[in-house]
């Protein structure tokens, strides 16, 4: 433990207080509408049903979108490694002109002096 | 092997990044999402007033007709399913989706009219939107989703004229195809939650 970083040091302490907390506080559960259906109660059992459907719901939704997007790019990467395939913006890209190497000043009428303004004393 | 561009992408020349997934797929994805969840609380809300009730069905109501719309249901799946063959067939050549295209859109068509005759048969028996609480659910729900195919298949059209004209983008033929599905998709969960 003591070789543990503060900030693990504080997580692990939050973690098992967390579980102690759940462990001995199950009336806290029993005390949720639909998370215990007490003796075969259709209506309790209708409404445990409800709220896990429209749990998960949103959750199957963004993953199923999330797998199909993921698919979509593999199967697009394969395409294009095996040549089936190009995909716009890599091709296409105009070539980056070479970068301008300056050319040092020739002769004194290029350069340019900086001269700073001295101040005059009164 | 000839080099195609990847269907569905922008063929751009200058610096773009490459588009994975179509906007207009993605706008029917997340209005899709929406949908579902608005269908999702509906249906829990009907199991939970189902599971409440004393008597289910309602007395005094008229029952639902589970075989005709067990029929309507598999036209249409298979309208998806012509859907399905149009996309397979627009990616080789987008001439030759025409055929499935139509079928689909009329398949469709189909069973939304299908659905109308039931409605009228089950008004004139005296299931209203007021007589009942299933009364109440069943024209909320189904007509809801009515009222999703009727649009969806006002975008399966656009999309046929198109192609019919000339040329149909497949990200306008992706987005139609998300939208469509989506109506053939739930439309089991709610026969199985409202009808069986």
């Amino acid at each position: 433990m003591r070789s543990m970083p503060p900030v693990h040091r504080i997580r692990a302490a939050a973690a098992a207080l967390l579980g102690t907390w759940i462990v001995a506080a199950p009336r806290l559960a029993e005390a949720c509408a639909v998370c215990s259906p007490n003796d075969g109660d259709p209506a309790q059992y209708a409404f445990a049903r409800a709220s896990i459907f429209l749990s998960v719901m949103p959750l199957l939704l963004l993953g199923g979108i999330g797998w199909w997007v993921w698919r979509r790019a593999r199967k697009l990467a394969a395409d294009e490694a095996a040549g089936v395939i190009r995909l716009p913006g890599r091709y296409e890209r105009p070539p980056v002109p070479p970068a301008e190497v300056p050319s040092p000043p020739v002769g004194r009428g290029h350069a340019i002096v900086f001269r700073p303004r001295q101040r005059a004393r009164g | 092997m000839a080099v195609r561009t990847a269907p569905g992408l922008r063929d751009v020349s200058g610096p773009s990044r490459p588009q994975l997934v179509p906007s207009s797929v993605m706008a029917m994805l997340i209005f899709v999402s929406t949908e579902v969840m608005l269908f999702a609380g509906f249906i829990s809300a009907f199991s939970i007033m189902r599971s409440t009730s004393l008597v289910w069905p309602p007395p005094n109501q008229p029952r639902l007709p589970v075989a005709e719309t067990a029929f309507n249901t598999a036209v249409l799946l298979a309208s998806g399913v012509a859907l399905a063959l149009a996309h397979q067939r627009h990616r080789r050549s987008p001439r030759r989706a025409r055929l499935p295209l139509l079928a689909a859109l009329l398949l469709g068509a189909f069973f939304v009219s299908f659905q109308g005759r039931e409605w009228l048969r089950l008004i004139a028996q005296g299931l209203t939107l007021t007589s009942s609480a299933l009364g109440s659910f069943f024209y909320l729900i189904v007509g809801l989703h009515a009222l999703h195919a009727v649009v969806a298949l006002g975008v399966l059209f656009y999309a046929w004229r198109r192609l019919e004209r000339g040329w149909l983008p497949p990200s306008v033929l992706g987005a139609a195809e998300v939208f469509w599905y989506f109506v053939v998709g739930i439309w089991p969960l709610i026969y199985w939650r409202v009808y069986l």
